[in-house]
Formats: C-alpha cells, sequence, structure tokens
C-alpha cells in the first residue's frame, strides 16, 4: 500500500511504550487520555503488532518531546493522536485509501472546523485540499488522485519543543 | 451530420423544450463500444483491435518510438487512430463565487441509447479526481437517468471526499458527450439528489458538504485523471466507508461497487482517443488575465492533433498515480499535476504568508524537477507572486498563485499556463507505453 510512507524510519527510532487508554480507540482533539505505562521497554518497538488497532501503542521520536499513539484499521485507514506528557491530545492526522471520520477525530472542533473552512471558500485552494488557520484551531486536509490525508491541531496546547511541522 | 439526425430524434420525441446541444449521434443502444456516433472513424488499418489495453498485455516499460505494426494482439505502443471531433474548449474566467483560477467547459448528457439530452455549463476540468459529477438542481427534471445497482441490490450513492468537500449523490448512467466522442452508458454521480436518502452521518462526518453550486463553486466536476474509476479496485473488494453505499427504505450504508459501476472517467468509454488528453492553456502574464480560453484535447498519439512530440514522459506510480518533485533539497513522492487545484502547493518557509497563499514582496523565480518512476526527470521553472495582490488585481486567470502545502507538491492549474500537459490513463496504450503518466 501507498500510506506507510515514513512510518517505518520513524518507528524503527522510537521508543516504544504500550499505553492502556481508557475510551474510545480514537482520543478525540483536545480530550485528556489517561495513560497508563504499561511497558516501557526500549528496546523492542517493532515486535508488536502495529496493524492491531485495539492495542495502541505509544511512539516517542528519538531526542523529542513528540509522542503519538497511531493506529490502523481494517481499511488502512491510518490515524495518529498525538499527546501531551500529561495525556491531552493536541494534535491528530491521517492518511489512507478513505476519508476517515473527521467528526470522532476532531470531536468538538469538528462544527468550528466546518464553519471556518465554509468562511474560506471563495479564496480557497480549489478541489484537492483545505485550510483552516485561526489562532486555536490549524486543519488541513489533502485528497489527492485515491490518497486521503489530513492533519488537525491546537497551536497553543503544542508542548514545548514540539512544531507543527512534527505532526505527519 | 450527426447534428443533424439529433435534432431530427429530439424533434420527432418532443422533448422538453430547455433540453439543448444534443451533441452527438443518437441510437447506439446502450452498448459499451458506440457503433454509429464513431463511425466514420474506421479508416485506419490499425483500427480493429480494441484500444484499450487487456490485462495481460501490460508492461512495455521502455517507451519506444516507433511501434512495430502487429495485427493482431496490440502491443502497448498501438494506438488505435481516429477522426473523431476530439476538441472541447475550456475557459478560465469569473464565477459567480468569485473563485480564481477554476477550468471550465461544457458537458453535454443523454438517457443512454437515446436523442434526450441536455448540455450543462459550468464544469470543472479536474486531471485530480475520476468521473463527471452533475448538481441535480442544474439538471432538467425530465432528464431521468436509469440507477445503478449497488452490489447489495439496492440503489446506488456515492459519497465522493474531495480535499475541499464532499459530494454525495446517487449514481445513474449517462450518454456523455464530449466535443464528437461519446462515453455511453456511462456511470455518473448525480450530486444531492432528490431521489435518494438525504446524506448520512458517515458520509457528513468527512468534512463540508459540496451539495450547492456556491459551495461546489460550479456546476459539476469533469474528472479525467490518471484512472479509469474514482476509487477502483478496493471499493470493489471491501465497503470502505466514505465511498459507496447502497440505500434501500430510506437508509443508506457502505457497499462494495464493481470498478466498472463506479463513476467512470468518460475519456476511458469513448470508443476511440480513449487512452488520455492533452491539455492546453496559454501563457498568462505574472499580474494575470481576466480570463483564457483553451483546450482539452482526447486521445494521446491517436490523431495528428495530440501527439506526444518533444514532450518528457513521466510515469507515475500505477496505483497511486504520484510521481516526484526535487524542490529545494527535498524529495516529494506524492506528486501529481492537477487542473483541479487552483494554485501551486508546495511547502517553503522562507516566504511569507497571507493565510495559506505566499506573499512574497517580490515575484520569485523557483525551480523544481519532476521525475517518473523510471527516473525520466523534466525541469520546471516557475514563478511565485504576491497573492493577496493578485486576489486584489480582479484577474480570475493567475499564472503565479502559490499556496503551502505540509508534505506534498502539487502542480495546480498555474502550471497548466503555457503548456500542453499530456495525462495519461492506467493501463491504457499510448505511443510512449501504458498509462499512468504525465507528460509535457
Amino acid at each position: 500500500m501507498p500510506h506507510v510512507k515514513s512510518l517505518t524510519p520513524l518507528r524503527a527510532t522510537a521508543a516504544a511504550l504500550v499505553i492502556a487508554a481508557s475510551g474510545p480507540a480514537h482520543a478525540q482533539l483536545g480530550t485528556t487520555v489517561a495513560i497508563a505505562v504499561a511497558v516501557a521497554a526500549a528496546g523492542t518497538s517493532s515486535s508488536s503488532n502495529p496493524a492491531d488497532a485495539t492495542a495502541p501503542v505509544l511512539h516517542q521520536a528519538a531526542n523529542s518531546a513528540v509522542q503519538w499513539q497511531e493506529s490502523t484499521d481494517a481499511n488502512q485507514i491510518r490515524v495518529r493522536q498525538y499527546v501531551s506528557s500529561s495525556g491531552q491530545v493536541y494534535a491528530v492526522s491521517w492518511d489512507g485509501p478513505a476519508m476517515p471520520d473527521v467528526a470522532v477525530l476532531l470531536g468538538t472542533w469538528f462544527d468550528r472546523y466546518r464553519q471556518e473552512a465554509s468562511a474560506a471558500l471563495p479564496n480557497a485552494s480549489g478541489l484537492h485540499s483545505s485550510r483552516v488557520s485561526s489562532s486555536d484551531l490549524m486543519v488541513e486536509t489533502a485528497v489527492r488522485l485515491r490518497d486521503f490525508s489530513g492533519r488537525a491541531w491546537l497551536p497553543s496546547a503544542l508542548p514545548a519543543g514540539v512544531a507543527a511541522a512534527d505532526i505527519e | 451530420m450527426r447534428n443533424l439526425t439529433c435534432v431530427l430524434i429530439t424533434a420527432i420525441v418532443a422533448v422538453s423544450a430547455t433540453m439543448s446541444g444534443c451533441g452527438g449521434g443518437g441510437g447506439g443502444g446502450g452498448s459499451n463500444d458506440s457503433t454509429s456516433a464513431a463511425a466514420p472513424a474506421a479508416s485506419s488499418p490499425a483500427a480493429a483491435s480494441a484500444p484499450l489495453a487487456s490485462s495481460g498485455a501490460s508492461a512495455a516499460s521502455a517507451p519506444a518510438a516507433v511501434a512495430p505494426a502487429q495485427p493482431a494482439s496490440a502491443p502497448a505502443n498501438t494506438v488505435a487512430q481516429s477522426t473523431t471531433p476530439n476538441v472541447l474548449p475550456i475557459t478560465v474566467a469569473q464565477i459567480a463565487t468569485g473563485t480564481r483560477n477554476m477550468l471550465q467547459t461544457s458537458v453535454t448528457i443523454c438517457i443512454p441509447g437515446t436523442s434526450t439530452c441536455q448540455t450543462i455549463n459550468n464544469i470543472q476540468v479536474d486531471t485530480g479526481s475520476q468521473g463527471l459529477r452533475i448538481l441535480a438542481s442544474a439538471l432538467d427534471p425530465t432528464l431521468v437517468l436509469p440507477s445503478v445497482t449497488a452490489s447489495t441490490g439496492s440503489t446506488a450513492a456515492s459519497c465522493t471526499v474531495f480535499g475541499s468537500g464532499y459530494t454525495w449523490g446517487s449514481v445513474r448512467t449517462a450518454d456523455v458527450h464530449l466535443a464528437g466522442e461519446v462515453a455511453a452508458a456511462t456511470s455518473i454521480q448525480v450530486i444531492a439528489d432528490p431521489a435518494i436518502p438525504v446524506v448520512p452521518t458517515d458520509c457528513s462526518n468527512s468534512g463540508l458538504p459540496m451539495l450547492t453550486d456556491t459551495a461546489l463553486r460550479s456546476n459539476g466536476i469533469l474528472g479525467v485523471g490518471p484512472f479509469s474509476a474514482d476509487c477502483g479496485s478496493g471499493c470493489a473488494t471491501t465497503a470502505l466507508p466514505r465511498w459507496y453505499y447502497g440505500c434501500s427504505s430510506g437508509t443508506c450504508v457502505a457497499a462494495t461497487m464493481p470498478v466498472a459501476q463506479q463513476v467512470t472517467n468518460p475519456i476511458s468509454r469513448f470508443a476511440t482517443d480513449n487512452n488520455g488528453l492533452v491539455i492546453d492553456l496559454p501563457a498568462v502574464a505574472a499580474t494575470g488575465a481576466a480570463s483564457v480560453t483553451g483546450t482539452m484535447t482526447f486521445g494521446i498519439g491517436s490523431q495528428s492533433n495530440n501527439l506526444l512530440g518533444s514532450a518528457q514522459v513521466l510515469p507515475s506510480n500505477s496505483i497511486t498515480g504520484f510521481v516526484l518533485t526535487a524542490f529545494q533539497g527535498q524529495t516529494y513522492s506524492t506528486s501529481f499535476i492537477d487542473s483541479g487545484s487552483n494554485g501551486l502547493f508546495f511547502p517553503l518557509s522562507s516566504v511569507p504568508t497571507c493565510g495559506f497563499w505566499f506573499c512574497p514582496t517580490a515575484v520569485q523565480s523557483l525551480a523544481a524537477t519532476v521525475a517518473g518512476i523510471n527516473g525520466a526527470t523534466s525541469s520546471v521553472t516557475f514563478t511565485m507572486g504576491n497573492a493577496t495582490s493578485l486576489f486584489a488585481s480582479g484577474n480570475y486567470a493567475l499564472s503565479n498563485l502559490a499556496g503551502t502545502a505540509s508534505n506534498y507538491f502539487d502542480w495546480g492549474l498555474p502550471f497548466f499556463f503555457g503548456r500542453r500537459v499530456f495525462t495519461a490513463i492506467e493501463a491504457s496504450a499510448t505511443p510512449a507505453g501504458n498509462g499512468p503518466y504525465y507528460a509535457f
């Protein structure tokens, strides 16, 4: 599948922490997940089943404050939730052969996204991407040919040391 | 000659007075291979064999300039020759929503096998998607197109997610007439069709609705990208969310859809000139132009007006359709050439932005290299202006409009100005081997 992109190298350099997150598999933007770190086995990053959405793994890039939880569903839609050390989901991203349920991923921010995207339409970027850029919410979507990708984040909630470019 | 027949039949049938632009031969009886419309074509010796390469005749990795003439099974480089009128006018001009760089055309659709037809204007031309989609509100109520049945036995519907929002509507068949070409009994999407249930939450949760001419900024979309169907085999094997649905008893649920019934790139259904297209638009000055007109010409290497000539062929990934773009030390592997994007979009941190557009203080010249998956490359130089100034100019064709993208390179409509850009359809034979590819 074409949708793996940089996943493998990132996984290789990450220390994987198996977490037990309460609530739905897809925590919503802005919510806080209870992260109970069960295992912190730094040397066994890729041994767990990466495709099993029921066993999310907390990834941490080497030398970075960026932590994300990733799952790939049966339709090969890959979703990431970026979480702060306190468990807040400050960003989400997705990529796959179909659009994920963006309302679920954005949670209470979904209506704001639609309002601002609608208001921006006249000077928007055409059929294949959209962007909402405000002080408290950023959303980018791109649908190119058969590839569906996007990301959303809360600028004021980015942890220290995390930049928008880290959200992939 | 064909118009005469058409008018005659129309007069006899006495359809609604609002019908117009019959556009091409009647008859055809709904068969896939047009028997009447393209009749004058068969003058060339190679015309008899099927123009669309079957799966057995794939490959031809090295583009060969001269195809050996083989009569029986057509090799990938043999293209059936055609004399069917294959040129459709396209324009970029002011539109109701004020959106810049909207490439538009007119299409004529007919009830399959009949001369009951309608011409719809303000259809966006999009090389970044596949299939014809038209707002139900733009169609005459008397143009009742047959519904496609979902594999579950229910009425087929489609949730088509674009980057800017989704279209929801029925899947119906129509004879699609573009210039003199006919895509007979081809699946199209009728957006916001009142005959099917309203959009399911599953679909509307994808983002912004594009169910009106204001939200869509057009009356519809003509997707003429590098694939023959919008979704492809993924939707044939799996009931993917936010793609195809089966509707019965007022409820629509995700369903599988065979590729042949999916909303289809009409070009791939033409009798000839069916392996791709070339878009020609004039160069536009740095400050833009109020409007421009150009052409989309169907087929590649099938007539004297669609020869590749000196264009560099850049094969794209046969599954994703993407090519690569090298720009300022980075290589972006998910690049495409897209008439449906109204600017050039790429990552660049060294230039001031205004919203997601670039707003440099002076026009900047930039360079990139586009590469095919076989390593063939083509250098591209382009310029980028101040988006705020360009929007304020009152011009609607803007060659210097560019904006930010997170991790890809989108060669949008400005790329097409002053170029002759070919898009070859997957698995179809061209003089340079099978598609998919871009060439310019």
